[in-house]
């Protein structure tokens, strides 16, 4: 195969993961912004054991996600966010005030991390 | 440490695979999109290596994105003069029947010790035998010498002189090359023959040349003691 050919396939194949990738970063955010709502949802409702559950399954869905992250993210950025997903349940056990500012800072630090993968003008210039 | 170790050899094997996709000219003689190409390669490839924060795919996507736009660019390059002097300048004379172009080497920011440099490289020490100094696109100069003051030729002198094509490597360290042998027009039945002429097998021979007239030569392998 010529060298121009072997090149459109790199482009093409480069091009097309990049799309894909970007799709599944979108479903995998889209799913811990979800899971942080039924947190949120769960702990204002004042139903602990809804809450545990949530947090639970928050952190997996945040272990997940982050896996599949760090192939395209620097790690510093989602360290920052797993240490906040990691506070969580302390702050919660202990009743703290700062609970759901917690959880919505999680949110948008989640909502960054895609939107600075996302082909827009101001991250591509 | 592992991760570093582990990325610099993913890394090692992509970069040879990105250079060889360049082609030969790469190792050779850079055109300025190459040298452009290469500067910011070497440059992308340390860095997932040195920060393991960062992702590897943002070294390697980069690293073939420019490797594959520099051979689109060669390929349309190809197809047209103009975009062809766009992308890699075009030679520029800069010598003509001894008299150097001074305006043109203001142009190209040549100076003197870099052109009277590059003329002693050709073997040339009086300006005055240059017939035609061209600057190539790589930098490079070529230097056609006056023709009063070139070597002669067979031809000039009228000797007969046969065209041949010159011997060909056969036997590399006890390897047998099929492609050689039949770039000769010999198979590997001619090789035993010979071989065991010179008293010796295929398997044991260090160097053997040969070419199209059947003239070879053996250098048999040494014997460690």
């Amino acid at each position: 195969m010529s060298r121009a050919g072997i090149c459109g396939i790199i482009v093409a194949v480069t091009a097309a993961v990049s799309v894909w990738t970007l799709g599944v970063l979108k479903g995998s955010t889209a799913g811990v912004i979800g899971a942080i709502d039924r947190v949120i949802e769960a702990a204002e409702s004042g139903d602990s054991g809804k809450t545990e559950r949530a947090l639970d399954e928050l952190e997996d869905c945040w272990r997940e996600h982050y896996l599949k992250l760090s192939f395209l993210v620097q790690s510093g950025a989602l360290g920052d966010i797993s240490y906040a997903a990691a506070k969580l349940r302390g702050l919660y056990e202990n009743g703290a005030d700062d609970f759901i500012a917690e959880c919505e800072g999680i949110k948008a630090a989640v909502r960054l991390v895609l939107e600075s993968q996302e082909p827009r003008a101001q991250s591509v210039f | 440490m592992l991760i570093v170790f582990l990325r610099a050899v993913v890394l090692y094997v992509l970069i040879i695979i990105a250079v060889r996709l360049m082609g030969k000219r790469q190792i050779g003689e850079l055109q300025p999109s190459e040298l452009v190409v290469t500067i910011l390669m070497s440059n992308i490839a340390t860095l997932p290596v040195e920060d393991i924060s960062i992702p590897m795919i943002m070294g390697i996507v980069p690293i073939f994105t420019f490797v594959s736009l520099d051979v689109f660019m060669s390929q349309i390059a190809m197809k047209s003069r103009r975009l062809r002097r766009l992308f890699s300048g075009e030679p520029k004379v800069i010598i003509r029947d001894g008299k150097i172009d001074q305006r043109t080497m203001r142009d190209l920011r040549y100076t003197v010790d870099d052109l009277t440099e590059s003329l002693r490289g050709c073997s040339v020490f009086e300006l005055s035998d240059v017939q035609l100094a061209v600057v190539e696109t790589t930098g490079k100069i070529s230097v056609m010498k006056k023709q009063s003051l070139d070597t002669p030729t067979r031809e000039d002198m009228n000797i007969k002189a046969e065209n041949a094509d010159p011997s060909v490597l056969v036997i590399s360290d006890g390897e047998v090359s099929d492609a050689a042998l039949e770039s000769i027009g010999r198979d590997r039945a001619w090789l035993g023959k010979v071989t065991a002429a010179a008293g010796t097998v295929p398997g044991e021979v260090f160097i053997m040349t040969a070419d199209k007239s059947g003239r070879y030569s053996i250098v048999r392998k040494e014997t460690e003691k």
